[in-house]
Parts: C-alpha cells; structure tokens; sequence
C-alpha cells in the first residue's frame, strides 16, 4: 500500500496520471498508515517469531530496522532543540509593510499575486506548472488563513489564465489582465524567507521573469533579493468605482457587460477607478460612501451580494463574465454584504447535533449494564 | 514474509527505483510558456490577445528632415483597433487611436500628429495577424525597416561606421514604467571598444536615448555594436547617414537583432562595378565562431562555400569582389551558417557609387528564420521607387510560393505571381511594379513550405538603397 502511494503521489507530481489527484498529504496518509501497520506487525513478529525461528536474515534485518527507528528520530530530536524546527527567524512581514503604508492602504484594498515553488510560496498555492504554483493575498503579507487552500472557484482560474496568455507572448498587458481581480501586486518568491535568513531556495523556473519583464503594466519594486515584486499599474481596488483616464462611460459599460474576461480589459485601463466602501466589518461586510456610476466587486459572480443605500437596493449584474457590478445612479453612504443562505446555518447546526449524538453514543457504550458485577 | 512474496516485493522494489532514476536523471529545467529571446520581429497569431510593436526612432517635425512613417498592415479576417503611442523626446506621451481594417494597412505620420525633434512609437492592438513597419524618410531618399515585436535585454548589430562621411546614431527606446541600464560594446576595425560614457547608461522609462556613435567612438569603419542591459528591456535602432562626400550618400535604417543565431539568409545580393557587396559576421560570444559563407547564384554552378574564423568579441568582413563567392554581375542568394554551434550575427552590406545605377548604401541583417508566410507592410506605389521582391527556398524541397495584395479588404492574388515553383536552395526576383498598379499597398508572401522573403525599395533614378526583410507570419 505505502509503495502504491509514494507512486501514484510521484506520477501526480509530474502529471503523469492524466486526471487530477488528491493532494500529495492526502495520498500520503494511507501509506503513512500502511507504514505504521507494518512497523507493528514487525515488532509483533520480533516478539513472537523470531525468539524461536534459526538465526538469519531476518534477525539481521530487525536490527536494522531498530536502528534506522532510532536514527529518523534523530533530526526530530535536533529541531526540537529550540523549539524554531528550522523555521527562519526572520518572515515577510517586515519586507512588505510597505503594503500596511498609508499611501497603499489608503488607495483600496488590493489582493497580492504570489508565484513560485509550493515549496517556498507563503500562502496555498495552485499547481500552474512544473514547479510553480500560485497563490492570492489579501491586502499584503499573507496571514495563518491564507496558507488554507480555499476551494476553487472560476475566479481563481483567471489567474492561472492570464498568466499563460503573458507566458506565451499573446499580450503585454498582464497588468490589465490582472487589475480587475484586484492584483495590485505580483510577487515572483524563490525563498520562503527574506534572503538574509539564508533558507531554502528554489529557482523559478525558465520564462517566468522573462515574461514578467515584458510586460508594459507591471514595475519593478526592489525591497528583498528573495523576492521579485512588480507593482500593477493597471490595479483596479476591490471596491472601486470604476473609471477610465479618458473618462469614457460607454467603454467602461462595454466592457462591464462583456462575457470575456479578458478581450474587454485588455484595451482599457481601468486604474483612474475610485476605491469606496472603505470599511470593512468581515469579509463579507463593508461599509462607506459610493459614488454615481459603476460600483464594482472583484468577488465571483453570486446574486448573494447586495449594495443598500439611502436610494435603496441597487440592481447586481455581472461584471467581466465573472465578477458583480452594481450601476447607482446617486452617491452617499451604503452597505454591501453577502447574504449567507439560511441552508449554512442549518448544515452548520446539523453538523453539531451529528457530534453530539456521536459522544452520546460513545458515553452510553461505556456505562456498564445494570445486574452486572 | 513467505517466498511466493518475495518476486512481488523485488518488482515493486525495482520499479519504485527505475522511476527515481528516471526522476534524477531528467535534466530538463521546468519552464513555463515559450517568452524567450525572439530571433526577429514576427506577427504574433490572430489569436492573440493583444500585439504590441516598438519603432525606436525619427522625427516629427517639418523642421527635421528624418520624418518617421508607421505602417500597419492588417492580414487578418477581423479588423483590429488599438492605440499608437508617440513618444516625442522632452515631452509627454501622445495616445492617439488607430483602427485597421481586415486585410488592409494604414500609414501613421508622425508629423501629423506632434511636432517633436526626435521620436519613438508604440503601435498596440487588439488582436495577432499584424506587422508594423517604420519608414524615415529624408530629402533625397527614405529607409524602411520592421519594427520590433518585443523588447529584449540584448541587442547586436553587426555593422556601423563612424567615417569621415558618415554619422551612426543607434536609438534606445525604453517603452517600460521602469528605467533601464545598458551597457554597450562595440567590435570595431581597431579592435574592441567599451567607452565608459556607454557603461551603465540610464534610458529613464518611457524615453528614448540617442547616441551620435561617431561622437564617442571616432573615425572608424566599422563598428559591431553589443548593447546589454543591466535592468529593464530596450528596442534599438540604427540610423546611418552619408553625407556624399566620399562618394556615399542616402540613409540606412535597420532594427537590430535581439539574439546571435546559427543561420542567417539573405535571400538577394549582387555586385559589380561601383556596387560592393560585404558580408559583416560579429560574434559576441566569447568563442571563437566557424562559420561558411555559402552564395547561389541565379546561374552557374554553385560555388564551395567560403570558411572563415570568427575570433571571439570580434568581426570580420567577407567582401564580394576579393573573394567572388559568385560571378559579378550575377543576382544571389547567400546564407551566413555557423559550424561550430557558436551563434554569431550577421549583415549583408550594398554600397554603391558611381558608375553603377546603384548608388548608396545599405546594410540588413539576414534572417535567421524561414516561414510559410510572410507580410510586407509598406509599398512604395511610385515609378520612382524600385519595388522588388526576392523569394528563397532554403530548403531541399521544392516549394510553391504566391504573393497577394491587400486591397480594400480583400487579399487579391498579384497577377502570374500565383503558385510560383522554387526549387531548393532556389531564388526567385519579381520586380513588382511590372505585375502590380503602383499602389502603396501591404503584400503577403504564402508559401507550402519555409521560405525568406526580402524586398527592395530602392530609387530607380535617385541614389539611395533601401533593403528590407519580411515579417514571418505565426
């Protein structure tokens, strides 16, 4: 079992398979399992078996087995020493508070593109090739919740997309690509810590840098050598307000309306777009002014989203084939939240009386019978 | 473990091991998409999401008589709209917009637009299927050469002069929101030349930075050019001028080579009496480059190639007359090939003075692709203007070619220019204006197999050489 799943974990790393596969811990976990099943059955038989059987190779490979137990514990033991476990002492944080400026912060909320090895790649990435995976940040430095891999959605494929139309040469303008997800910066990460932490480093591969210097939207920002950082002049905030330099409405409608979303950004620049609803109560609640025009949302497409001001609930559309819009007609204060389906909250509940009947059943298994001594 | 396991667990052992072998002993690094150092200046797909083009230098100024012409031809079924972005020197950006139809071309004045000593240009639009060529035009002559598909962190040239008679300007356009740092080499026929003036110069972004090449590196006859950035990408440009008083005169424009390559074509050559013919070769490696000159002549046997040694940092220069690769007097193709797997850069130079008809000078590196189709943006449509085209098969198959124009939407066959046989290594001169209405229209070349595609726009009556490859089309 441990020898079907180290293979079939090896074939889906290279792409072998054809289909896609759990994740390599996922198919790690029954050969993990297999693994300790068999260091117990050898430890039975060391105990049963072999006090009785003539001297052989078998004696002989029991006691490599010992030690090779005793030797995998050894690095264990060596991280365990000061409690780091070989992690860096020193993270991004530091490197991009830039991003926590008043300049940047101020200007929208942003999402940041990683790319490079899952290895060293600070959030949860998507395969995108050989070696190179990418992953989104919300507003800078990614925290714990980012290194969760979020379910994928359409959105997220854009991306990887986009990505390929610039690595291919089929455009220079991944800036504006990109700037209507709301990327505002492109991180290329080839260690998982800044350089002077002298931590693990793994090479983008060929072409990446190459593609991104191409590019006529993304400029070049130099903070850390273990990062290539590029700065979207295309960016479109999250909650923006959305406009073009040349202040041309029928453009920025058109594009709003169609179902590509690529061939209607990739001629226009969106970066005079506004940001508004400025604060943000949760992840699916935020508040503040909007203005007369387009107010626009780089979340995927869901009826769920709802703009309230003063005027009343203002009518979504679909924006770019995959994100929401909402046309006001007057500006002011306003609220825009998802509405969470009741059927949540239920599955949530349900999933809690399922537990409970669970421990109730484990306790009632437990109490002995009565009349039994 | 009993023995009838034992021949289970050895497969099993010996396949895990082979697929690791297999594992380590892969040497391919992982790469992704195919954006790499581009040979030359291509058409990308109709497909694509977007082209951009780079034309490094001219003028736009009634005042500057190196006035730059943008020519856009459109191959495609779907008309393609965009921006052209003219980047006048000590000023801002101008953005105008530009609209081509399916199969048809535009022309772009610079003039008509700004008035600016010194300009650079950016054509982008909406779709593939679209070359852009860029014409400087002069009193008493014009050049016209492609204008670059991309940008690139290295550029060669392998010829120049900086002569009494002569100026070399090389145009560094940087179109990106990040300055770049160049540095720039050049091969000269004294030797090897890095002028401190020229290491680690700044090319702001968005501007264009020209270099008077004789105002550093002096009097010399031939200058082979290496630019290299230390950050950022450029497009660059050379701009030759004659002023006639050693017997040259007339300009020469020519983008230049993002990358050395193993095999340059140049698909016509010629020289007699007062015209020369010269093959310049530059390598930039730090090897030393093999390489031979092989020549076809339209007629007559085909002579043994020429071998030569190309030092390392170095160039050499191949004349016509010295060496007679072919017989004077006789039209050629001639293709730059190197042996050794050093890659090198290459230029075919014709100089004319009298008595030849051909007089002026002009200097074109080869091709270092062959492509089934290829699209030549600018037409010439005057009597004045030469107008001839040269078809070669560099291959060893025989190959049918066809040259149509497109007018009015329609891609019209160029008429007896349809299905024209080629045999291998075979050339093919049409002078167009025998088969075309002299009308300044975009041509394409259609070919069943790969082919080299170079026109010649030279004055009839005036001095002046204007040679310029084709634009393979993906």
């Amino acid at each position: 079992m441990a020898l079907v799943c180290w293979a079939l974990v090896w074939a889906g790393g290279r792409g072998l398979t054809g289909v896609p596969l759990a994740p390599a811990e996922v198919l790690l976990a029954p050969a993990a399992a297999a693994l300790a099943l068999a260091a117990a059955v050898g430890m039975a038989a060391f105990e049963r078996d072999l006090p009785g059987y003539r001297f052989g190779w078998r004696q002989v490979a029991s006691l490599v087995a010992a030690v090779a137990v005793a030797a995998a514990t050894v690095p264990v033991l060596a991280g365990a020493v000061d409690g780091e476990w070989g992690t860096p002492d020193s993270d991004f944080d530091r490197t991009l508070a830039f991003m926590n400026s008043d300049d940047v912060a101020g200007a929208g909320a942003f999402r940041v593109l990683w790319l490079g090895d899952p290895e060293v790649l600070p959030v949860a990435g998507s395969r995108l090739g050989d070696g190179l995976s990418y992953g989104l940040s919300t507003d800078g430095a990614p925290g714990i919740t980012e290194r969760w891999a979020a379910p994928s959605d359409p959105a997220t494929s854009l991306v990887a997309e986009a990505l390929r139309l610039a690595a291919d040469g089929r455009t220079e303008r991944l800036g504006r690509l990109l700037g209507p997800l709301g990327v505002r910066y492109v991180i290329l990460a080839e260690q998982a810590a800044p350089a002077r932490s002298g931590t693990l480093r793994r090479a983008l591969p060929e072409g990446v840098l190459a593609t991104m210097a191409q590019q006529l939207d993304l400029r070049a920002v130099e903070v850390d050598p273990a990062l290539s950082i590029y700065e979207n002049a295309a960016w479109v905030p999250t909650r923006a307000s959305l406009a073009t330099e040349a202040a041309d409405p029928e453009a920025v409608a058109a594009a709003v309306a169609s179902a590509d979303p690529f061939e209607a950004t990739v001629g226009l620049d969106l970066s005079a777009s506004d940001p508004v609803l400025a604060q943000a109560h949760s992840p699916t609640r935020f508040t503040g002014r909007v203005d007369p025009g387009t107010v626009y949302l780089a979340e995927s497409a869901s009826p769920r989203w709802e703009l309230r001001s003063s005027a009343g609930v203002a009518e979504r559309a679909e924006a770019f084939g995959w994100a929401n819009a909402f046309p006001t007609s007057d500006g002011g204060d306003a609220t825009l939240r998802y509405r969470t389906s009741p059927l949540r909250w239920l599955a949530i509940a349900g999933q809690a009386a399922l537990w409970l009947a669970v421990v109730g059943v484990v306790l009632r298994s437990r109490r002995v019978p009565s009349g039994r001594s | 473990m009993s023995s009838r396991h034992l021949p289970v667990v050895v497969v099993l052992i010996a396949i895990l091991a082979g697929l690791a072998l297999v594992d380590v002993g892969d040497p391919a690094p992982p790469r992704f998409g195919t954006a790499s150092a581009f040979a030359m200046p291509t058409a990308d797909p109709a497909s694509s999401l977007s082209s951009t083009w780079f034309c490094a230098t001219g003028a736009a100024s009634a005042d500057n008589d190196s006035g730059l012409v943008l020519t856009v031809a459109n191959r495609g079924d779907e008309a393609r709209s965009g921006t052209v972005t003219w980047f006048p020197a000590g000023a801002a950006p101008v953005v105008l917009p530009v609209e081509v139809g399916p199969r048809q071309g535009v022309t772009l004045e610079a003039d008509e637009a700004l008035d600016a000593s010194d300009v650079s240009a950016m054509v982008e639009l909406d779709g593939g299927g679209v070359g852009v060529e860029h014409t400087v035009e002069v009193a008493g002559g014009s050049s016209v050469a492609p204008c670059a598909s991309s940008a690139s962190d290295h550029w060669y040239l392998a010829n120049g002069t900086t002569a009494r008679d002569a100026t070399q300007v090389l145009a560094l356009f940087n179109p990106f929101p990040d300055d770049a740092i160049v540095d720039i080499a050049f091969a000269t026929d004294q030797g090897r030349d890095e002028p401190e003036a020229l290491q680690g110069l700044p090319v702001a972004a968005g501007t264009t930075t020209r270099i008077n090449v004789g105002e550093i590196v002096r009097r010399r006859e031939v200058t082979a050019t290496s630019v290299t950035t230390r950050s950022g990408r450029v497009v660059v440009d050379r701009l030759q001028r004659f002023d006639g008083s050693n017997g040259r005169s007339g300009i020469s424009l020519a983008l230049a080579a993002p990358a050395p390559a193993e095999v340059w074509t140049f698909p016509a050559g010629e020289y007699q009496e007062g015209l020369a013919e010269r093959w310049h070769v530059y390598n930039p490696s730090d090897r030393d480059a093999v390489i031979l000159l092989e020549a076809v002549p339209d007629a007559g046997e085909v002579p043994i190639a020429l071998e030569r040694t190309v030092s390392a940092r170095d160039h050499l220069i191949i004349d016509a007359a010295e060496t007679a690769p072919v017989p004077p007097g006789v039209g050629h193709s001639s293709t730059v090939r190197s042996i050794n797997g050093v890659g090198v850069v290459a230029e075919r130079e014709l100089s004319g003075i009298a008595p030849s008809p051909r007089r002026g000078w002009s200097s074109m590196l080869g091709s270092p692709l062959a492509s089934q189709g290829w699209l030549l943006a600018y037409g010439a449509g005057t009597e004045a203007v030469a107008d001839a085209l040269s078809v070669h098969n560099p291959g060893t198959e025989a190959v049918r070619f066809s040259v149509t124009a497109l007018v009015g939407g329609q891609e019209v066959p160029a008429e007896g220019l349809s299905d024209v046989e080629l045999g291998p290594a075979q050339r093919q001169e049409l002078v167009l204006g025998d088969v075309l209405e002299r009308s300044p229209v975009p041509l394409v070349v259609s070919a069943d197999g790969p082919v080299v595609v170079e026109r010649d726009l030279s004055p009839v009556s005036d001095p002046g050489i204007s040679t310029t490859l084709g634009i393979p089309l993906s």
